[in-house]
């Protein structure tokens, strides 16, 4: 009987408490500079001052001494919402890619890159084409989920037999189904007016820079239901990772597993998809960031992706704004530019070990 | 008194009948193998009593039809132990010896008794020093070791010296990989949970090892059941050659009273 119990030195002797830390900071910084730095720039204390006058005022405390009206129109306007919704959209993009990557037992499944922000791109353009909105502010994410839910199945159906994900496969099939997608797109590009014409482009390139609080309150509820849910998966999440049917003798529930990660997945992307467009490679990038820092247990990697998921996308929306001062560029060819080749990467190194 | 009992099992995928008509029991407290030539179904049958896949027929596991147990309850009166495990990702070995415990951890972290007797389980396997080693970077064979350590804490909930009964250990050729010091090693230990009541019904290649440590041998040939009998039934000249279609000898060890094979 050994009475000493160390516990499980999680990687390199340090502790998920530490990470979490570690990536929270990130976000924090991500969110200060996207606050104060672009073609109008802001200073730290009248950025912090706007924010907490609302609170202030309550108080009767007056701090409009600290900023000008123009600063604090921007900032509610159009600093606040496109930093509020990048949070959302990274953070979905990135959990979305780390339980895809567990679902599918492999670490290359982003839904970028295996047709599901297409699928979800391609629902919700057809149906602002063919039949406008039917749902009110929740069209568009609800399209784009029952979209993304679509292409998931397909996907997962198509490369998966007996339990055993073929990599290429996956990959193929979502080239494919992304492929068919962008053309689906593309018809109805022709069958678009101009004032559809320009959400099309958007949509294509995926950028922040329409972030209105509708859009952000259009998506919270979707967002909010699978940040709670998902990391309840976690542990199951883990078992998948040795097996489907050695996760079911573990006393997990396989299928149960499957179909919840699945419509939850499909949830954020159709979340972050509707409100941003198809922006490529976070869901890969980041979780596999985490992965390479904490280790690949779920309990980790999910909460992780999702801080720094919402950090990475604050400092590539913010390149995105600043490196072509006064225009800016749509985040998706930023997250393109530096996410492809992270992918060829990925690929070389895994052509050595086999491992992630 | 039967812990398993198994009528009229079939199971075909496409227009291939893989299993036809089987019909069995599993004695609680016994070591049972199954044993038979290549593609006569010997997984497959494995894969219908664990409930991987669903045959025509009936499965009870103590008394239980196995489609009315719940996964979780199930979880912790029987373990399963693969051939073989893929896995990609970078986990410890000390994580994936703990997710034996999942049946036990209710919420979302193990417990100070679950690294306990995950560590406690690495030293039965002869891995206590690969606690904190990269899963993936293990040879095959250390790699079984490890899974084997994974299934021991699924079984054993306080101790490893806890009384078993009614709890079932499912393997399938899982010390096909392992060299002989450790492939009798294993079943050293799983004669030992034997006597705690375990029982063991496994999917074995070798003879000699199912010769030893076998109490009951099912022969399947050709998708169906050849017969069900004690070992001693079994490896017998005749039967063997029926199975194998190749000549046996039989020679009964004058030491152990177990009985040796030489083929040809």
């Amino acid at each position: 009987m050994s009475t000493e119990v160390k516990p499980v030195s999680k990687s390199h002797g340090l502790n998920y408490g530490i990470y979490l830390g570690f990536f929270s900071l990130l976000l924090a910084l991500s969110i200060l500079a996207s606050l104060t730095i672009g073609a109008f720039a802001m200073s730290p204390l009248s950025v912090l001052a706007i924010l907490v006058s609302p609170l202030a005022s309550l108080l009767s405390i007056d701090l409009s001494a600290y900023y000008t009206t123009v600063e604090e129109t921007v900032f509610w306007n159009i600093r606040f919402p496109r930093v509020v919704l990048g949070i959302l959209v990274g953070l979905s993009l990135a959990v979305a890619g780390a339980a895809m990557q567990g679902l599918f037992r492999n670490p290359l499944a982003d839904p970028g890159l295996i047709g599901v922000s297409q699928g979800a791109a391609f629902a919700a353009i057809a149906v602002i084409v063919l039949s406008g909105n039917f749902l009110g502010i929740f069209t568009l994410p609800v399209s784009a989920f029952v979209g993304g839910v679509t292409t998931t199945l397909l996907v997962y159906k198509l490369s998966t037999r007996n339990g055993k994900t073929s990599i290429p496969t996956m990959l193929l099939a979502g080239i494919a189904i992304g492929t068919i997608a962008g053309g689906g797109i593309g018809i109805l590009t022709y069958m678009a007016d101009d004032g559809q014409l320009r959400t099309l482009t958007f949509w294509t390139m995926g950028s922040l820079a329409s972030a209105t609080w509708e859009a952000i309150f259009s998506i919270i509820p979707l967002v909010l239901i699978a940040v709670i849910a998902l990391p309840m998966h976690a542990r199951s999440l883990n078992a998948f990772l040795i097996g489907e049917n050695i996760s079911g003798h573990l006393g997990f529930d396989p299928d149960k597993t499957k179909i919840q990660v699945i419509m939850l997945s499909a949830l954020l992307v159709g979340a972050a998809v509707s409100a941003a467009g198809i922006i490529g490679f976070v869901g890969l990038v980041v979780p596999h960031l985490v992965r390479l820092l904490a280790g690949p247990d779920h309990r980790i990697v999910l909460p992780g992706s999702m801080i720094l998921g919402s950090a990475v996308i604050l400092f590539a929306d913010l390149i995105a704004r600043i490196i072509v001062i006064p225009a800016e560029l749509p985040i998706g060819i930023i997250m393109s530019i530096t996410g492809g080749p992270f992918f060829l990467w990925l690929l070389m190194n895994r052509m050595g070990r086999n491992t992630f | 008194m039967s812990i398993l009992k198994a009528t009229n099992l079939n199971y075909s995928v496409g227009s291939s009948q893989l299993i036809k008509n089987v019909s069995f029991e599993v004695e609680e407290g016994s070591i049972f193998s199954i044993i038979g030539p290549n593609g006569a179904g010997k997984s497959t049958l494995l894969s219908l009593l664990t409930g991987d896949a669903k045959a025509e027929g009936i499965v009870e596991i103590a008394h239980q039809d196995i489609n009315d147990w719940e996964s979780k309850e199930l979880a912790l009166k029987r373990a399963v132990l693969p051939q073989s495990v893929s896995l990609n990702f970078s986990f410890k070995v000390a994580e994936v010896v703990l997710m034996g415990r999942s049946p036990y951890v209710n919420g979302l972290a193990e417990g100070p008794h679950d690294y306990e007797i995950s560590r406690e389980a690495l030293k039965i396997v002869d891995l206590e020093a690969y606690w904190d080693r990269d899963y993936t970077s293990l040879s095959g064979g250390e790699k079984q070791r490890v899974q084997f350590a994974r299934v021991l804490v699924q079984l054993c909930k306080d101790s490893f010296e806890e009384s078993l009964a009614g709890k079932i250990l499912f393997l399938d050729e899982a010390v096909a990989n392992l060299d002989p010091t450790h492939q009798h090693q294993v079943f050293i230990i799983l004669k030992r949970l034997q006597t705690q009541g375990l029982t063991v019904i496994n999917v074995l290649h070798d003879l000699h090892l199912t010769a030893q440590y076998s109490d009951h041998v099912l022969v399947m040939k050709n998708a169906q059941m050849l017969t069900c009998d004690t070992m001693q039934k079994v490896m017998t000249p005749e039967r063997l050659e029926e199975i194998y279609e190749i000549p046996f000898r039989v020679i009964d060890d004058p030491e152990t009273d177990w009985p040796l094979l030489i083929t040809g």
